[in-house]
């Protein structure tokens, strides 16, 4: 099915403005005349005015802090070094606790690649000095606490989930797991067989193919998340690897920790700074590589991954920006208005809304990474429906670029993150853990505060200037994964298409057929 | 929107002692939750908890229908509508309602005359009138442009969106359909009228662009994704007669053929405020809230309850089987039949399947602790992971065993040892240590629950709905707790039998091809996934 095209009738500037009352707080009071005029969506029904009468002033979002008044999070510094974040909650019987430290995967080589992932992992999995692997699993168990480590990009986390009547016993094995893991060869192997059947298997998903080799080729072949795990490579890692690792990260100079929950402040500074006394005190800082910086040089044309289904999977996009770029909070409300703002945005509204050909159409601008982050509108139709889609995809990215933007767009992407800002902070958890995050990654406790202020001086023609400079049509990259043969034709109307051919990983000899 | 395959009071007890006092620890270490219940005259429940901790209200609209009402050829009707309840109403989401709905009316005619050609391209001995079906595509293009003057675009979400919702959305299960979104807690009246506007006067307006993409949604999440294949006709098999043999998606033809008046009639019949549980949970004052529910729902009339023609499963004669090789990671899925949630039996059955099944453990499934994890996966070898789940929902449903099976054992080693373990629940109950572990998990995900608004509004609406009472989260808690080594035992020997279950093996298209054929040869290590 098709529909006509959306209205877009782009008003003037200087009536744009007139319309004036853009502080959240001012509510517009249209006019019958003033219905019929306007850009996209400024014509509102009558219950729209209701609502308008109804809905409440913006509340003012409760900031996590840092200091001795009462609902703020204690900040201390142990003597071994380690900097811990504290907050009583005594509202449940829980007790969580998180742990941060530098590594991950962006520290990694193609040489070294994998290895902080499986040692997280089998601190978690290979038991501890004190404890074998399945003892430790049983006794975690017994007790319902959950514990787990994990290594992201640019952090490992190590959390533990208690109720507080079992807290002293889990504390002790969650610090075992942390600082004394025993990496059973056999938990390790297992993990290997695991990881290799998921390699064996990374293929099966047509989202997940898009994802990966989107994000290769943007990143390219030298910067880590252009990496790839092959069999070879996760077969020739060992346990000494592991053992090398977590020696070399784990130490109390390369750890932040907070706790929350039912207990006594003074009593969990007092196990943590306990705890911590046994690890050895670092002679010399960690010394850890500097980590990548992505090029941003765009991969331009149109890229094809074949397979033999009856959906594409589509991205369309260019390499985007990172959190000190001083107009991010211009560039997230720009993609709202694109196609990040649900069923509000322009990509959902033409793709989704008007022409039913995907369940899924938005854009991600992402404003949050410490590296350039991937801009990419994303789109899954079927396969006869892949050129238009992509057509329609270009079309909205083009006239975001271009054109201006209405009233209502600008109110509605300014509103849904003012009025939503409030919900960022009603976990307590959460709140603390994002102090801790702040702090870990270099930046000021305010940086929240300063995001909120930052959005709210975004004015009409900051978005605008956004979409000029942070949408560049000439460098997007259209990538497909797809049945190449049905869509070929359509896809020739963007550029030449590159076939992308992806590695199949199998198991050697293959599985056994038949028992 | 989105579709969630099992609802209900799903796999996890949930509980919470006591009535009194907000979310808080008490001396025992036991948590409480107080619970306002209101009902309207119209039959609507209302349950509010007050939690100040933040200036926000998560709400929660459950109504007692889902994808087993679905009537024949009407599969996926349920999910279908739950989309269309974000298309306005006839004071939202559009200019001028008279102004459309002759249109709508036009387009409805237009569409059948259209599907009914279409439906010939199918048929062998019918032929579709090739003409006739462009000049209705014509038409209907320009009648979709016409509407378009009046419609208003997607109002009612950006509304949410302007008054700082967060985590808007519905979904659509097998037993019950539910609506939700966080608010600050000075938008509840918004919530109010809207939410009221559109369960008295909804309008599904651009309904078939929308059928449209409910289609997507299924090459998506299912006709892409083997697993998903698989499992579908997995259900389909399990289940001869029983309405969970149909996805809630809906076949792909009855998505297609569905119309607008059938959804209408579907709604007309099962959107009733006396089919509705509303739950709020947050930052509110309970009188002055069910003073705003009373004055947006209470105009709403309350309707006789629907008659449901819900199949009943007959008794399985025998095992039967189903194989599908697809290019997807290999798997065994073996379930038998189980009893509704709340039936007696279904207590020591969800224990039997936490036994199996264990808790803790690391990342890469199968946790380390349960029975099937530490003979297949550690002992035996056979498995890379192993769970179990007895899914409790409102009719008998059923006990599900999956695994993935080791490079070196074959799908059918791992079936027999599968059942071997499943069967020698009834010759070796459960440990007290085994037990032990599987009442304190029941107990810290209570409190778990409890964690977030949000968690609470839904555990709430779950056991209001499932059981008519919400005191049937204490009392799940309780009966799960109370299970005995001898109660596994014997709801083993009953009910996890072979001449009724139903055994489902996916194979890899890679262990059935030779190696050669595996492996793309052309691009060396270097160059690998970039273009060639």
């Amino acid at each position: 099915m098709t529909t006509t095209l959306l209205h877009e009738i782009a008003i003037p500037l200087v009536v744009f403005f007139a319309l004036g009352a853009w502080a959240i707080s001012a509510r517009a009071q249209e006019s019958a005349a003033d219905r019929f005029k306007g850009g996209r969506g400024d014509v509102h029904s009558s219950g729209f005015e209701t609502v308008t009468r109804l809905k409440g002033e913006p509340l003012a979002p409760r900031f996590p802090e840092i200091g001795p008044a009462s609902g703020a999070v204690e900040r201390a510094v142990l003597s071994s070094g380690t900097v811990i974040f504290l907050k009583e909650d005594h509202r449940l019987p829980l007790i969580r606790i998180e742990a941060i430290l530098r590594g991950g995967s962006a520290y990694e080589t193609p040489a070294t690649l994998a290895v902080a992932d499986l040692t997280a992992s089998q601190m978690r999995d290979g038991g501890t000095a004190l404890h074998a692997a399945q003892a430790l699993d049983d006794r975690l168990a017994f007790l319902a606490a959950r514990v787990s480590v994990n290594a992201g990009d640019e952090s490992i986390t190590a959390s533990l989930d208690v109720l507080s009547k079992d807290f002293d016993e889990a504390f002790a094995l969650f610090f075992e797991v942390l600082t004394r893991p025993a990496f059973d060869p056999a938990r390790l192997e297992l993990a290997r067989r695991r990881g290799l059947f998921g390699l064996w298997h990374r293929n099966d998903n047509p989202g997940v193919i898009l994802d990966r080799e989107y994000t290769r080729l943007l990143y390219g072949e030298s910067h880590p998340r252009g990496f790839m795990l092959t069999p070879e490579r996760l077969n020739a890692i060992g346990r000494d690897d592991l053992v090398a690792y977590h020696e070399r990260i784990v130490r109390p100079d390369n750890l932040w920790i907070t706790a929350v929950g039912d207990f006594r402040r003074t009593d969990v500074a007092a196990k943590l700074e306990k705890a911590l006394e046994a690890l050895p005190k670092p002679a010399a800082p960690l010394p850890l590589p500097p980590l990548p910086k992505a090029t941003g040089a765009p991969r331009p044309g149109v890229y094809v991954v074949n397979r033999p289904i009856t959906q594409s999977n589509i991205a369309v996009g260019h390499p985007g920006i990172s959190r000190d770029n001083p107009d991010r909070y211009a560039v997230d409300l720009m993609n709202r208005i694109l196609g990040g703002g649900s069923f509000s945005s322009r990509i959902t509204e033409r793709v989704r809304s008007d022409e039913g050909l995907a369940y899924s159409a938005r854009s991600a601008y992402p404003i949050g990474d410490r590296d350039l982050g991937l801009f990419r509108a994303t789109v899954q139709t079927k396969t006869e429906s892949t050129g238009r889609a992509v057509a329609l995809i270009l079309e909205e990215i083009e006239k975001m670029q271009s054109g201006a933007i209405s009233k209502n767009e600008f109110e509605t992407a300014r509103e849904s993150v003012l009025y939503g800002f409030v919900n960022r902070f009603d976990d307590p958890v959460q709140n603390v853990v994002r102090l801790m995050r702040l702090e870990f990654e270099g930046l000021p406790y305010d940086w929240d505060r300063r995001a909120f202020e930052g959005y709210s001086a975004v004015k009409p023609e900051d978005v605008a200037s956004a979409a000029r400079k942070y949408l560049r049509p000439s460098d997007l990259t259209i990538f497909v994964v797809g049945d190449a043969a049905a869509m070929g034709k359509d896809l020739e109307a963007f550029g030449k298409p590159t076939p992308v051919v992806i590695q199949d990983f199998a198991p050697p000899g293959g599985r056994k057929a038949n028992g | 929107m989105h579709i969630s395959r099992k609802t209900g009071a799903a796999a996890l007890g949930i509980g919470v002692s006591s009535l009194f006092g907000s979310p808080s620890a008490s001396a025992d270490g036991v948590a409480q939750l107080e619970v306002v219940k209101h009902t309207l005259q119209n039959g609507m429940r209302l349950l509010l908890v007050e939690r100040h901790d933040s200036p926000t209200v998560a709400t929660y609209l459950r109504f007692h229908v889902g994808a087993v009402d679905d009537p024949k050829g009407q599969t996926g009707i349920a999910h279908l509508l739950e989309h269309m309840m974000f298309k306005g109403t006839r004071t939202f989401g559009t200019t001028s309602h008279d102004s459309e709905v002759p249109i709508m009316d036009k387009l409805d005619r237009l569409f059948a005359e259209r599907d009914a050609e279409l439906a010939k391209r199918r048929a062998p001995f019918t032929k579709p009138d090739e003409a006739k079906i462009a000049d209705l595509t014509k038409q209907i293009e320009a009648a979709t442009a016409d509407q378009k003057k009046f419609v208003v675009k997607d109002e009612l979400w950006q509304i949410y969106q302007r008054l700082g919702g967060d985590g808007l959305n519905a979904s659509t299960g097998e037993d019950s359909t539910q609506y939700y979104v966080t608010l600050p807690s000075n938008q509840l009246e918004v919530w109010a009228y809207l939410e009221a506007d559109r369960i008295a006067n909804p309008v599904f307006r651009e309904f078939y662009s929308e059928r449209d993409v409910v289609h997507e949604e299924r090459r998506l999440r299912t006709d892409t994704q083997p697993h998903a294949s698989f499992r579908e006709a997995f259900d389909a098999t399990a289940f001869a007669a029983h309405p969970y043999r149909n996805p809630v998606v809906g076949w792909p033809t009855d998505i297609d053929a569905t119309v607008r008046a059938e959804v209408l009639q579907f709604f007309r019949t099962y959107y009733a405020p006396n089919n509705c549980v509303a739950v709020l949970v947050g930052d509110l004052d309970p009188k002055k809230t069910i003073a705003l529910v009373e004055k947006y729902f209470g105009p709403i009339p309350a309707q006789p309850p629907p008659r449901r023609a819900i199949t009943e499963e007959p008794p399985h004669r025998g095992e039967r089987r189903i194989e599908m090789t697809a290019d997807a990671a290999p798997s065994v899925t073996i379930a038998y039949p189980s009893p509704a949630a709340g039936d007696p039996a279904s207590y020591p059955l969800r224990v039997a399947a936490r036994v199996l099944s264990g808790g803790g453990g690391g990342r890469g499934g199968g946790g380390g602790t349960g029975r099937l994890f530490k003979r297949l996966v550690v002992e035996k070898q056979v498995a890379l992971g192993a769970f179990a789940s007895s899914r409790a929902q409102r009719y008998p449903s059923l006990f599900t065993v999956s695994a993935s099976p080791a490079k070196e054992s074959s799908p059918e080693d791992l079936e027999a040892a599968l059942t071997e373990e499943i069967e020698r629940l009834a010759t070796e109950p459960p440990t007290d240590e085994e037990l032990g572990r599987v009442r304190n998990s029941i107990d810290a995900e209570a409190v778990r629950r409890l964690t977030s608004n949000f968690g609470i509004a839904g555990a709430l609406a779950d056991a209001e709905d499932l059981a008519g009472d919400w005191h049937y989260l204490f009392r799940e808690q309780e009966a799960m707790k109370a299970v005995s080594s001898e109660d596994v035992r014997k709801a083993a020997a009953e009910w996890l039998r072979r001449d009724r279950r139903t055994v489902g093996i996916l194979r890899s298209e890679k262990d059935s091809r030779p190696r050669a054929e595996n492996v793309d040869r052309k691009s060396g290590k270097a160059s690998e996934g970039q273009p060639q």
